[in-house]
């Protein structure tokens, strides 16, 4: 099946600022996949190698005490502890329906900072603003 | 000129009153100090209990201001959500209804998840989404949800009219 990811990506919040070369490059490293309803896409405390971004479909991600919130929005980032030191989940993440998801892996995001770093840094930025959001969530939830 | 004569011409009694009350007030302050001495270190040993009180209320109130510039950047983020008609939700709510009374409120989202799969109810995820997205279970406060009692009711009643 083919898919027009400069399309789906030009859709998607989190690439607004990307141009449309820095756009082509990027889909160099992201792939996308589809989830079954009741996937567990990462586990908290498993080491986090997979970033994602909603394309479709529901999601919840729930910390040690349960404490949960649902993402039904295209554009929200899975995982971003993936991409930021010590690199491993400090959540769980399960589909709540089938969707669909880009998945940007650790490893291509490294190849691609070494390759291009004002890209990477464009990337870090977007995932920083997801971060500074979630930031009471990851810092209270695992008390 | 000796004796209590000389210490007169030489002020020696204002200088003995003066370092009697120099160091007569020196005691004072001292006992003083060693009585509220043990609350100074409770105080001490506490500070980080009073400081996360304080910082928990901080917390809150950040973590309320930052929800409302989330609900507010999402505005233009339209996305076409469709939540089931309350038709297609009416056995679903009822049944999750009814795990809730056993719960209790505030709940956690994936407890409830747990109890129906353990219950053996069709879809847990998709349905629990269903009623999120109708907007029957809503968050609560602090990743925790509850039931949407006023909703339910009103739904519940439309329907017994029909």
């Amino acid at each position: 099946m083919h898919i027009d990811y400069q399309k789906v990506i030009k859709t998607i919040n989190f690439f607004n600022s990307f141009k449309h070369d820095e756009i082509e490059r990027v889909i160099s490293i992201l792939k996308i996949i589809h989830v079954e309803e009741g996937k567990t896409l990462f586990q908290r405390g498993h080491q986090a190698v997979n970033c994602y971004i909603v394309l479709s479909g529901n999601y919840m991600i729930y910390y040690k005490k349960g404490q949960a919130f649902t993402l039904h929005k295209p554009g929200e980032i899975i995982g971003y502890t993936s991409l930021m030191a010590p690199f491993y989940y400090t959540s769980t993440c399960v589909s709540l329906t089938e969707g669909e998801l880009i998945l940007l892996s650790r490893a291509n995001f490294y190849r691609l900072v070494q390759v291009n770093s004002m890209l990477s840094n464009k990337i870090i930025e977007e995932i920083n603003k997801v971060a500074e959001k979630r930031q009471f969530f990851t810092q209270h939830m695992n008390d | 000129m000796y004796g209590f004569e000389a210490v007169a011409a030489h002020n020696g009694w204002s200088i003995a009153i003066l370092g009697i009350l120099i160091v007569f007030t020196g005691l004072t302050l001292l006992s003083v100090s060693i009585a509220y001495f043990t609350k100074i270190l409770n105080f001490y040993n506490e500070k980080n209990k009073y400081l996360k009180k304080d910082r928990k209320w901080w917390q809150v109130f950040k973590y309320m201001l930052i929800k409302k510039q989330h609900k507010t950047n999402d505005i233009d983020n339209s996305l076409t959500l469709e939540p089931k008609s309350f038709d297609k939700l009416k056995e679903p709510a009822d049944q999750y209804y009814a795990i809730l009374q056993y719960l209790g409120e505030p709940f956690q989202l994936p407890e409830l998840l747990d109890i129906a799969k353990k219950r053996g109810l069709e879809k847990p995820h998709s349905t629990i989404n269903d009623l999120l997205l109708a907007k029957l279970i809503i968050p609560h406060r602090l990743g925790y949800f509850c039931w949407n009692h006023k909703k339910y009711k009103q739904k519940k009643k439309i329907q017994i009219k029909d």
